[in-house]
């Protein structure tokens, strides 16, 4: 499985990721509309991430009632948006919390590894996301 | 009209009233936004003579039109209100992502009047927007406020506050947000005044932007620039700058007797990051990342900076060599809300004061101000935060304290109309001699940048005939930034003064297909506007000048000595800067160049 790896002690919270994520798959900036998510529990307390993991026995692709939205495919997640029924059950199935909703879209977002471009990881300006294997 | 959020958020303290109004076509092709827009509203919403700790005072706080996109610090947010300091205008810029946060809540600017009757914070979720009781806040430090404010909302809400600097009205308090200060000023007693403790803000809205495709192209050519030229900062931070300035004969040093720092490299750069520093954190959408989180060895509190500002300010000028104490001291200043460049100053001030036994009968609540103590700069912050004792009398700022000890106090009375300067120098960096006295703020280093003249040689230094032109470029570049929103400290990757790089950026985001020429002249009618403030308040020529010590006493020693800008030269100066600008020989904006910047109401309140 692929995923997004990350690396705390090089994260500055930058959120370019975060940015480009939203701005690459939404055409526009909005945090809040990014499948990859950076934050801090304290005062100069080290970053955190969530975005897709890539289970092995992704809970969201058994509880997802279309075949087209998840599936699994080279041991990958895959996710489309146009498929994607907007039902959200998804979300509560992820055992991370990692797939994310924005009250103006009609579909989940979940971390596609842009079709294998990973714009986060190009644009992470400290190398502290890299694509994760196993 | 891409980039803008749309709307302008009117909140008034008096009454309570909360409305918006559409961010006009006009206003943004005139002003961009950020302290543009202050500027702007300040004018006309600020009377004459308004008492800057009044309710007629406004505040001001901005986003631009690029915040909450992804180009260099478009996190950055701006203050602008009248002073308690100078009385005059002010404006500043901070870091974190506060300003991207107002932007996708949907507002571009936020405008703050009248005064509440007992302390709140205003609270931005998206459309709701309400005061809400601060009485619980009140008297908690800007960590600890911030840490509260979380709780009672949510972890996704940004807050800009004040501390105790702020509610106890020190004529220099600054605003905090997350580990970073809008510090110039006195900015935080305005709020203090006002009873605002505080702003928090979430969103949820989009920032859309003209040309996403010519944005990522633009961006991906200035990577590289950023990854070489940026990469001091991104290593050290600012506190570089220390060894550089030092070595170059301009660090100010014991209030400027000197400026050169026997012991720099006890408080260096150099020294910080092998012996302190923890790791590195950036602002919203930054490349560099030059905050530097360090930690003091007899401390186990770790902390943000102290920037090389604050290593001038409480370390050389007042012989600290200590970065123990200097850390320990920063901190201070944050979690009180105190600038601490002023304040150390004010603390430099007083050492010198005590070395000629001019003190008389202040009550120095038994603190020594010699040289270089230590715990003396620490129980003074605290003092100052507080109001009490000797910090009453420090917290006024060095004009207001010289004014109180008469004789000759001025001689050594570190301001430029009230306002305490940065740590380049006045008498070895020409551009800065014109920069700091011609500044509607005073001694800011975010007006005419000496960013340039650090890689100049004594000679070119010494000529002052291109001085007052890079002054009012630098200016320009500056007074844009400060609208865009975006941060200064790219400037060496993308241009020290105004560059296509950043026409791009506002073309690419807004859809304008604005020329360098119409960006300049943007930049230029801000300025202008913020002088014509100053102007009605009666701050024109006169009050163009520098420290009594910049134009009478020479650098007395290292590679710089003998530099200083007497009077005439400074007026040779003025003279070119104000044609520049556009204003008359008394440094008033004429109507005609008003007029000219579709204005031309402001001249109708200026005496000529």
């Amino acid at each position: 499985m692929k995923r997004v790896g990350f690396d705390p002690e090089k994260c500055t919270g930058c959120e370019t990721c975060v940015l480009v994520c939203s701005a690459t798959h939404e055409g526009v900036f909005n945090p809040k509309k990014s499948r990859i998510r950076i934050w801090r529990d304290e005062f100069y307390g080290k970053y955190q991430h969530n975005t897709c993991r890539n289970c092995e026995e992704p809970e969201c692709v058994d509880v997802c009632p279309s075949d087209e939205a998840l599936y699994v495919e080279d041991g990958e997640v895959k996710f489309s948006a146009d498929e994607c029924l907007g039902c959200m059950v998804c979300v509560d199935a992820c055992p991370y919390g990692s797939i994310f909703t924005h009250e103006e879209l009609e579909y989940v977002l979940k971390c596609d590894l842009c079709d294998g471009a990973t714009n986060c990881i190009r644009y992470c300006p400290f190398n502290a996301l890299f694509l994760e294997e196993d | 009209m891409k980039g803008y959020a749309g709307k302008i958020l009117f909140v008034n303290l008096s009454t309570g009233e909360i409305k918006t109004e559409k961010t006009e076509d006009d206003l943004a092709r005139k002003f961009l936004g950020g302290v543009g827009f202050g500027a702007k509203y300040l004018f006309d919403l600020c009377p004459k003579g308004a008492d800057p700790l009044g309710p007629d005072n406004v505040i001001a706080v901005g986003a631009g039109p690029i915040s909450g996109t992804f180009l260099h610090g478009a996190g950055r947010g701006t203050v602008v209100t009248k002073s308690p300091l100078t009385g005059g205008y002010m404006r500043g810029a901070f870091g974190g992502d506060f300003a991207a946060k107002l932007k996708y809540a949907g507002y571009d600017s936020i405008i703050i009047t009248g005064e509440a009757d007992s302390p709140k914070y205003l609270y931005i979720d998206d459309d709701t927007v309400e005061l809400r009781d601060a009485g619980g806040l009140w008297g908690l430090d800007t960590k600890e406020v911030q840490e509260k404010i979380e709780e009672l909302t949510a972890s996704d809400f940004s807050t800009l506050c004040i501390g105790p600097g702020g509610e106890n009205k020190v004529r220099y308090a600054c605003v905090i947000h997350d580990v970073r200060a809008c510090g110039r000023g006195g900015m935080g007693a305005v709020f203090g005044a006002k009873k605002l403790k505080a702003i928090t803000v979430r969103g949820s809205k989009d920032v859309e932007v003209a040309d996403l495709g010519k944005m990522f192209k633009h961006y991906n050519e200035l990577i590289p620039e950023y990854e070489t030229k940026g990469k001091g900062l991104t290593d050290y931070g600012t506190p570089i700058l220390v060894n550089i300035i030092n070595n170059q004969g301009s660090l100010g040093t014991y209030n400027y007797q000197k400026e050169q720092f026997e012991r720099a490299e006890e408080i260096s750069g150099e020294k910080l990051k092998a012996e302190h520093w923890k790791r590195n954190d950036a602002c919203f959408a930054c490349r560099i990342a030059c905050t530097k989180i360090d930690q003091a060895k007899s401390d186990p509190a770790v902390t943000e900076g102290p920037e090389y500002e604050s290593l001038y300010s409480l370390g050389s000028m007042c012989g600290v060599d200590d970065l123990d104490t200097l850390i320990r001291t920063d901190a201070l200043c944050d979690e009180l809300g105190l600038d601490t460049i002023s304040f150390g100053l004010s603390v430099s001030f007083m050492m010198e004061a005590q070395e000629k036994g001019l003190l008389g009968d202040v009550d120095l609540s038994g603190l020594d101000f010699s040289w270089g103590n230590r715990e003396a700069l620490y129980k003074v912050c605290e003092l100052t935060g507080k109001a009490e004792g000797v910090g009453e009398f420090v917290g006024l700022g060095t004009r207001e304290m010289a004014k109180k000890l008469g004789g000759d106090a001025y001689k050594f009375a570190i301001h430029i109309k009230g306002l305490e300067p940065a740590g380049h120098s006045g008498r070895g960096i020409k551009t800065m001699s014109i920069g700091y006295s011609v500044s509607n703020r005073g001694g800011s280093h975010h007006d005419a940048r000496p960013s340039m003249e650090y890689g100049f040689t004594r000679e070119q230094r010494e000529d002052i005939s291109d001085k007052a032109e890079i002054a009012f470029d630098t200016a320009n570049w500056t007074t844009f930034g400060d609208a865009a929103v975006i941060c200064h400290l790219c400037e060496k990757s993308t241009g020290l003064v105004l560059t296509e790089n950043y026409v791009r950026w506002v073309n690419d985001t807004i859809g304008w297909d604005l020329t360098l020429e119409e960006l300049t002249e943007i930049a230029d009618r801000i300025y202008t506007m913020e002088r014509a403030f100053n102007c009605r308040e009666g701050i024109t020529r006169k009050d163009d000048k520098l420290p009594w010590r910049f134009m009478n006493e020479p650098i007395p020693d290292g590679p710089l000595k003998g530099m200083y800008c007497p009077q005439e030269e400074l007026d040779q100066m003025l003279d070119r800067y104000y044609e520049l600008r556009g204003w008359n020989e008394n440094g008033i904006p004429t109507k005609e160049r008003l007029e000219k910047f579709g204005i031309g109401y402001v001249a109708d309140q200026l005496e000529y």
